[in-house]
């Protein structure tokens, strides 16, 4: 039995039948990632001490009778998402010794579940990139397809569930930071709506973006830990429990939008596996219907535009005083300088850079408030579409992985790449990317589900259906 | 984008290892045009930002002292230090 072949709800069962323990599980990843991710470079800090002794609670609470669903369960946490005491580094210089003093409220819903985190995964730095190949400590490799990228900016989490060195992990996702690396290492991952999850104890990138979610082998994993997570926390002012919208009548329960914008510029295998996915939808009996969304053009520039904004507001608290790399110089201003040109690594830096000029005198009406423009346009023409249809389907990335080190020295077109994965962020609705087939080369490719704000259930049913279908 | 802009972009971030060039942050603007023929409408009269129904203001003990400068560089105890500004 390879324990670490495994996804969150087979262990569950072999729990639960007390065919396998507790600590067993956490030692055979433990043991594997030991083994095998200096190869892949998904983890930057492990846990192992911490995690054995948390694996042996879970099985007092399994022998005694207490145990729910989650527990003893291993998982790996992105390594921007704060837990006590642990090492969180960002995948920066700048907090490469930093150690929070609180855990974030989505790790302590998941470990008060009983759930064993492993160790602290690798990521593009600040949470700025499509590759995680911008981590200060050297960036990881995609498992299902050697010598390329794992996506970013949680390709450490996407990377360490391909490898089977974690049966499932927290990644974040800002403009689909969570979705491309899912689809690009052949897994499930969920960006929920915005505020399901709670940001407290997530280090910010895009406050008004940013969220915490699963990636998983299988589309009921990913539900597992989002239920778990969301909802309601009074330390993030932002999140909310909602609820999902009405079901319609059968023809709106049943209908899914192909808005067409997201099909153009497509490389010929993604485009031919979207409309193998589109197909196998009509055959699971989903009515499938072509729309628009006249605003997708602007979608990238006014991501960019918005998010390092924001992110060059989140970053000015790095001063190297109160927490940080600590820099040198005789005045107050020095010393900020140095910590933060020695701190922060090129791609962090050109953010800043575009936020600042989004956001000056002379360049704030053409730039910052059209972005914001955009957003509302989307949000409007999102209403629209889910009026009619229950869920959108949508290519997840217009290409599948490249290889490592292609696009660095070309900033720009990473950042056309998004362009499938920033509407539903500017848009704050969910969306899941699950496994749409390979390509000829066998490189994953993924497809996207987006429905309604809270409607994160439909999305998980249609692609466990899909998947159980046979997939494409 | 000169490079003096670029500079100055840097020290409003307080940044200033002239790691970015000029030509890179053109290219990155380029994207960013794309934005520039969206119509922006002006604001309709009494049109505001509406705020959605907010939690009630409770107190809550602060996170202890010392524990909050565990990560600071400079500290004497109860506060962070910095270089006096003249």
């Amino acid at each position: 039995m390879d324990i670490t072949a495994m996804g969150l709800t087979e262990l569950g069962q072999l729990l639960a039948g007390r065919q396998l323990s507790a600590p067993e599980i956490a030692r055979a990843f433990l043991d594997r990632i030991r083994l095998e991710d200096s190869r892949w470079h998904s983890y930057l800090t492990l846990c192992e001490e911490r995690a054995m002794t948390r694996a042996k609670a879970a099985q007092r609470a399994l022998d005694g009778g207490t145990a729910g669903p989650l527990t003893g369960l291993p998982l790996a946490v992105k390594d921007n998402i704060c837990i006590h005491g642990i090492r969180t580094t960002c995948a920066s210089r700048m907090l490469a010794d930093f150690v929070p003093p609180y855990t974030a409220t989505a790790v302590e819903r998941l470990e008060g579940a009983g759930m064993v985190v492993l160790g602290k995964t690798n990521m593009d730095e600040f949470a700025m990139g499509s590759t995680s190949q911008t981590s200060c400590f050297g960036g990881p490799e995609n498992p299902a397809a050697p010598g390329r990228v794992p996506g970013g900016s949680s390709g450490g989490s996407a990377a360490a569930v391909a490898a089977g060195l974690a049966p499932a992990a927290l990644g974040t996702d800002t403009g689909g930071s969570v979705q491309q690396p899912a689809a690009f290492c052949g897994l499930t991952g969920l960006r929920p709506t915005y505020g399901a999850v709670s940001r407290y104890g997530l280090i910010a990138f895009a406050s008004s973006m940013d969220q915490i979610g699963p990636i998983a082998r299988t589309p009921a994993d990913c539900r597992l830990l989002f239920r778990a997570m969301a909802g309601q926390d009074p330390r993030d002012a932002t999140s909310r429990k909602g609820t999902p919208p009405a079901a319609g009548g059968d023809a709106y329960i049943k209908t899914i939008g192909l808005p067409v914008e997201f099909y153009k510029d497509l490389s010929p295998e993604t485009a031919a596996l979207a409309a193998r996915t589109a197909a196998a939808f009509e055959n699971l009996g989903w009515r499938v219907r072509e729309v628009s969304l006249p605003s997708y053009r602007y979608g990238v520039a006014a991501y960019y535009l918005l998010s390092s904004a924001e992110a060059a507001s989140n970053l000015s608290r790095y001063d190297g005083v109160r927490y940080g790399l600590s820099g040198r110089g005789n005045t107050y201003a020095e010393r900020v300088t140095d910590s933060r040109n020695r701190g922060f690594g090129r791609e962090v830096e050109r953010r800043i850079l575009l936020g600042n000029y989004a956001l000056s005198r002379g360049y704030y009406q053409q730039y910052y408030q059209r972005a914001a423009a955009v957003r509302e346009s989307l949000r409007a023409e999102f209403d629209a579409l889910f009026s009619a249809c229950r869920l959108l389907l949508v290519p997840t990335a217009p290409e599948p992985a490249w290889p490592v080190g292609q696009k660095d020295s070309q900033p720009a077109e990473q950042y056309a790449a998004d362009a499938c994965t920033v509407p539903a962020s500017l848009a704050g609705l969910p969306a899941l990317t699950f496994p749409a087939g390979r390509t000829a080369a066998g490189l994953p490719v993924g497809m996207s589900l987006m429905g309604r704000a809270f409607d994160e259930e439909a999305l998980l049913d249609a692609a466990e259906a899909f998947l159980e279908g046979g997939g494409v | 984008m000169d490079a003096k802009e670029v500079e100055h972009l840097a020290a409003l971030g307080y940044l200033s290892d002239g790691d970015i060039s000029a030509g890179e942050m053109e290219a990155i603007i380029r994207l960013m045009d794309a934005v520039q023929d969206f119509p922006i409408r002006p604001p309709e009269k009494g049109e505001a930002a509406r705020l959605d129904s907010l939690r009630p203001d409770t107190a809550a003990p602060s996170f202890p002292r010392e524990r909050m400068l565990e990560n600071a560089k400079d500290a004497d105890g109860t506060a962070c230090l910095v270089p006096q500004m003249v």
